[in-house]
């Protein structure tokens, strides 16, 4: 069906556009914001987040 | 073209991260600091804070590190959601123009908060858990993924039942619409949080309405300056005379 093949040409679109490094340097940044925002437990940087985590909803002690 | 999506999706993301850390600093640090206060009292919250003067000056910098974090959380979210997600997805989320922003920053919204929080609802601070922090985040990142499937499942039926000649578009709509639907049985599956609340009714049901106005608010405003971004871009190609670009010429 159209749809899906569009989508497919967008992934095959990135695959000529980007180099391996760039994309791992987009999927790492966006990694590491992302376990530095929602899966830290140290108690500190857990704390010092907690009412961002309280105020977006996300799992907090 | 993946770079002029992800640069557009950053720039949407440090605005909506800019409000969203405005309502935290405003809003959300002194309300929550205050639900915390009576949460303390009740003396169920096991909170590592030191007491006294250093208190003070380690809440005015935990609230800095909550504003930033906030900002961060938006530009993730422009980034990962309207930069990357949306250039692969883009065929099949329905819609032209703008609503394309809009339906998708609905379908970002079911992915990253509802669909979780019907498995983990947001609680005030000083509620109590039957379920462990571990296994809580991993009910959330669960119900994340099954939101993706489910809102990806919906768009694509939607494009399936608008396609036939014999589906009006409300139906197709509704019809579409299903998966979606389907997600709270998901979360009906999954182990129950059962939760006790030690702050009053009151300020805990404000505290819930504030974090889904946040996330709302936070959504919307990454719609709006998607959707005012790539209206910007669209009128430059008409006016420019330049083509849409298709391979390789790319950039900003």
């Amino acid at each position: 069906m159209p749809a899906t093949n569009a989508v497919h040409e967008r992934w095959s679109l990135a695959k000529d556009e980007l180099t391996a490094a760039q994309a791992a340097a987009v999927i790492l940044t966006a990694g590491a914001l992302g376990f530095a925002l929602l899966l830290i437990q140290e108690p500190t940087a857990h704390e010092a987040m907690h009412s961002f985590r309280h105020a977006a909803g996300i799992v907090c002690h | 073209m993946i770079v002029e999506y992800l640069v557009r999706g950053v720039k949407a993301g440090v605005v909506a991260g800019l409000i969203f850390g405005l309502l935290l600093a405003l809003v959300a640090n002194p309300v929550l600091g205050y639900a915390e206060g009576i949460g303390h009292e009740s003396g169920t919250h096991d909170h590592e804070q030191s007491t006294g003067i250093q208190h003070d000056s380690l809440v005015s910098i935990f609230n800095g590190i909550s504003v930033v974090s906030g900002v961060l959380w938006g530009i993730l979210l422009g980034a990962v959601g309207f930069g990357v997600a949306f250039f692969f997805l883009e065929p099949i989320v329905p819609g032209s123009g703008p609503v394309k922003s809009y339906v998708f920053a609905t379908a970002g919204f079911l992915t990253t908060s509802a669909a979780p929080w019907l498995a983990v609802p947001p609680a005030p601070p000083g509620t109590t858990h039957s379920l462990g922090v571990q296994l809580r985040l991993l009910v959330y990142g669960g119900m994340m993924i099954a939101g993706a499937v489910a809102v990806v499942a919906s768009m694509l039926l939607y494009g399936r039942l608008q396609a036939r000649p014999d589906f009006p578009t409300p139906f197709a709509v509704v019809g579409g619409l299903v998966p979606v639907a389907a997600l709270p049985v998901v979360a009906a599956v999954l182990p129950t949080d059962r939760t006790t609340v030690t702050v009053p009714a009151t300020l805990a049901d404000g505290v819930v309405g504030l974090t889904i106005f946040g996330q709302v608010l936070l959504w919307l405003t990454l719609a709006v300056g998607h959707a005012r971004l790539t209206g910007e871009r669209a009128r430059d190609h008409a006016t420019g005379g330049v083509g849409q670009v298709s391979h390789g010429a790319g950039g900003d």
